[in-house]
């Protein structure tokens, strides 16, 4: 396989991830901001996503009260924006386009359906009410594409550097959502005037990530701090979990270097000492400082891009 | 039910021009009575929605070429195409067929000829001057010839059907013919739409071509190749005609690469894998000659690879088509196409050449600067209908600056008498009628080693515009699915 392939695999597989935990994210907030009260907790809402975006340039508290239309534009459908849900489908695209003739129809097919759902919306014309709706279709969109992706594709190196895109980019989302999470349960604390403040800030957290139901099945209990990330950090059988996905990326990993004949060195090793760490650990074991916490997993996640580009894509 | 009505020539004043579906009494060629009663039947607001689902469909395919707007932003637009499709009889197919294969052997010996011995020149069958005035002569394929002499290995050719009713070439397409792709695509799509009416018309297939391709590709490998590694380069997927690059290497399974892909060392090329470099031993290049290789030709060419002139002259590599194919589509080059063919194969042209007059000829090129309003003056050099002019769509101070553009330089340009385009119906959306529109025909034919094929059909083209002659996809084009039957 062409190492420019291999990268633009991986890429439309993180953007196609990405695009997943963007638009659930978009759409479990767009659901706070009609439940929650006050203006205030509107606003932090509107930040949140924002940060979860990635954008650099967050509207000043003002503009966000007044201009909720424009600023739902700006997340969702923003050209110019580099980070947009629109822009982040785009890129999938782009990158599955220059692997076209790697893949198959379907996936194809269901690629150019996604990016044709947003593309066709036009942003003077887009209402804050349609949010949901379209959130609702590209998450469908993009589960079908990944269905597509373990279900038509043959297994080999086509499927196995889009399978570590997603699985690196669901493990990234994961800790960033944590860590956006974490941060913004103390305003709500302070802000908000509820009888168990934990419990609604795992609730959305588990919201975020797709995971209540299965907490729920799990721990037949209502939701609290702990018990979330134990979830959402260490379940070995969840695949939204961070250790899921560490797990497959080193079995994914150790398969393409076995069909290239690549004998394991750095990359394998890095991978493998990330994934048997989390596999080892218990939520005890964690301390209580999470955000550093997840910020250093982060940091090891993003080693493993960095030496996947070094081993396969820079030639 | 309100239906289609299929409108013919005569009721639409236009009784200058071949009408392909209905002869001079008005009444139904026996070849299309079966589409012609079909379509008549079907509800207007059914074949809307059909049409509609097709437009959707394309979309959704991504069969898409991309146009850049003033803010210099890619906006992806379908090749429009019409549901009606367009009829070949057998015989009349078989005489095209015959008259292309003439034809691309004849242009294939002639290239030969050019860079290597010269004869056509030395005896004066084709002026020098104009081979080696023309900006596809290529210098470094002198005394070079490719594995098993094979220059135009895929060869696209545009003819029209005048209002004698005979078939004329306009032009042969001898540097990387675009639209195949969408010849298989229409013919997906009308074999879904229609499948009953389809069924019944024994229609020939197309479906072959990839499987053709890969194999004509394959039999020009280097000498000592027995399990040829090949690819098809294009120039990125900015291209407006990167769905046709990605389309035909996924058809053949082969690998699509692009010029930062490839690298050339010891005269062998190479593409740059996860494993390391592998060598590429035959490349389908949709890259213009100019971009090829930086090395000998623009050295401002991001998309080519340094060196491969000198791989592939060393042998080591194929390249198809050739570079310096171009020389012999040159549209002065076509005029001499009845004395190359007779000087190489000792046969008439079998396909008619329009009558063309080279401005470089003192006397043509005053015939033409007084005929001007009644002719189509067209760059020699120029492809995608760009910079052509129609005498009588034009008005009298623009005929007269273009005068001044020929006058500029007459080696430049070529004159043609303003053939009449066949017609043939076609949906207008909108008005949901079936009207005449004019149409032409792009063949594809392959050249291997051993085999010729040509694909039975071709891209039909159309002008969507009333009146209008130019079918261009670029310049307000659609296509039609071609049946041979």
């Amino acid at each position: 396989m062409l190492s420019r392939i291999a990268n633009n695999l991986f890429w439309a597989g993180r953007y196609l991830e990405r695009s997943e935990h963007l638009a659930r994210y978009f759409l479990t907030h767009h659901y706070n901001v009609v439940e929650i009260g006050t203006q205030e907790l509107q606003v932090q809402s509107y930040n949140s996503m924002f940060l979860l975006s990635g954008m650099s340039n967050i509207p000043s508290v003002d503009y966000i009260k007044s201009n909720e239309n424009d600023v739902v534009s700006r997340l969702v459908l923003d050209r110019e924006n580099y980070s947009s849900l629109r822009s982040t489908i785009h890129k999938c695209r782009e990158n599955m386009r220059s692997a076209r003739d790697v893949i198959n129809t379907n996936l194809w097919e269901s690629i150019n359906k996604l990016y044709l759902v947003i593309n066709n919306i036009n942003a003077d014309e887009f209402d804050i009410d349609d949010i949901s709706s379209l959130c609702e279709r590209i998450l469908k969109e993009t589960t079908v594409a990944k269905s597509y992706i373990d279900n038509s594709l043959i297994h080999n190196e086509t499927w196995a550097f889009l399978k570590l895109g997603i699985h690196l980019e669901a493990a990234c989302q994961v800790c960033r959502i944590i860590t956006t999470k974490l941060t913004e349960n103390d305003v709500y604390a302070e802000t908000m005037n509820l009888d168990n403040t934990e419990a609604y800030f795992s609730l959305n957290l588990l919201k975020n990530t797709e995971a209540l139901d299965m907490y729920r099945n799990q721990y037949k209990s209502l939701p609290n701090l702990r018990q979330s990330l134990e979830f959402l950090i260490l379940e070995k059988n969840f695949p939204k979990s961070i250790v899921y996905n560490i797990e497959h990326i080193q079995s994914i990993v150790e398969k393409i270097a076995e069909m290239n004949g690549i004998s394991r060195n750095g990359l394998e090793y890095h991978v493998g000492k990330i994934s048997s760490g989390l596999r080892y650990t218990d939520i005890d074991d964690i301390p209580d400082d999470y955000v550093t916490y997840i910020e250093n997993l982060l940091v090891d996640i993003h080693h493993i891009a960095a030496k996947l580009e070094e081993r396969y894509f820079i030639y | 039910m309100e239906t289609l009505e299929v409108l013919n020539s005569v009721k639409s004043d236009e009784k200058l021009f071949f009408d392909e579906m209905f002869d001079e009494n008005n009444n139904v060629r026996p070849y299309y009575s079966d589409i012609v009663d079909y379509f008549g039947g079907i509800a207007k607001g059914d074949f809307k929605r059909l049409n509609e689902l097709t437009r959707a469909n394309f979309f959704k395919q991504g069969i898409t070429f991309a146009v850049y707007s003033d803010q210099n932003v890619g906006v992806e637009r379908i090749f429009p195409f019409d549901l009606i499709p367009r009829v070949i009889p057998k015989h009349e197919w078989d005489t095209i067929e015959k008259g292309l294969l003439q034809r691309n052997i004849a242009v294939n010996l002639f290239i030969k000829d050019l860079y290597n011995e010269k004869k056509i020149l030395k005896d004066k069958i084709v002026p020098a001057e104009l081979i080696f005035s023309s900006s596809f002569f290529c210098r470094e394929m002198e005394g070079f010839v490719p594995p098993s002499g094979i220059y135009t290995h895929i060869v696209g050719t545009d003819l029209i059907r005048h209002s004698d009713g005979d078939y004329y070439v306009l032009e042969d397409n001898l540097r990387c013919p675009s639209g195949v792709s969408y010849v298989l695509s229409n013919r997906e799509a009308t074999k879904k739409a229609f499948f009953s009416l389809f069924s019944k018309q024994n229609v020939m297939p197309v479906n072959n071509y990839t499987q053709m391709l890969l194999e004509t590709i394959q039999s020009v490998a280097p000498s000592g190749v027995d399990k040829p590694t090949c690819v098809v380069i294009t120039p990125g997927f900015y291209n407006s005609a990167y769905f046709e690059h990605s389309f035909l290497a996924m058809s053949m399974g082969i690998q699509l690469v692009e010029g930062r892909d490839m690298f050339v060392e010891n005269n062998f090329v190479y593409m740059k894998t996860i494993n390391g470099p592998k060598r590429v031993d035959v490349i389908y290049r949709r890259i213009d000659d100019d971009f090829l290789d930086p090395l000998c030709f623009r050295e401002d060419s991001f998309i080519g690879i340094p060196g491969i002139m000198g791989a592939y002259r060393s042998g080591n590599v194929t390249l198809i088509n050739a570079p310096g194919a171009g020389v012999a589509d040159d549209k002065a080059v076509y005029t001499y196409m009845p004395e190359i063919i007779k000087y190489y194969l000792g046969e008439e042209m079998i396909l008619k050449n329009v009558q063309t007059y080279k401005c470089e000829n003192e006397s043509d090129c005053k015939y033409v600067l007084e005929n001007i309003s009644n002719l189509v003056v067209k760059p020699v050099d120029e492809s995608g209908g760009y910079g052509v002019f129609i005498g009588t769509k034009h008005t009298k101070a623009e005929a007269e600056e273009y005068k001044k553009l020929v006058i500029s330089n007459p080696r430049k340009y070529i004159a043609q008498p303003v053939m009449n385009l066949s017609v043939q119906g076609t949906y207008i959306e909108g008005e949901d009628t079936i009207e005449p529109r004019h149409i032409d025909l792009r063949a594809f034919s392959l050249m291997g080693k051993d085999k010729n094929f040509v694909l039975k059909g071709g891209l039909t083209r159309v002008a969507l515009k009333k009146g209008s002659l130019i079918v261009n996809s670029s310049q307000g084009g659609g296509s039609k699915d071609t049946w041979v039957i």
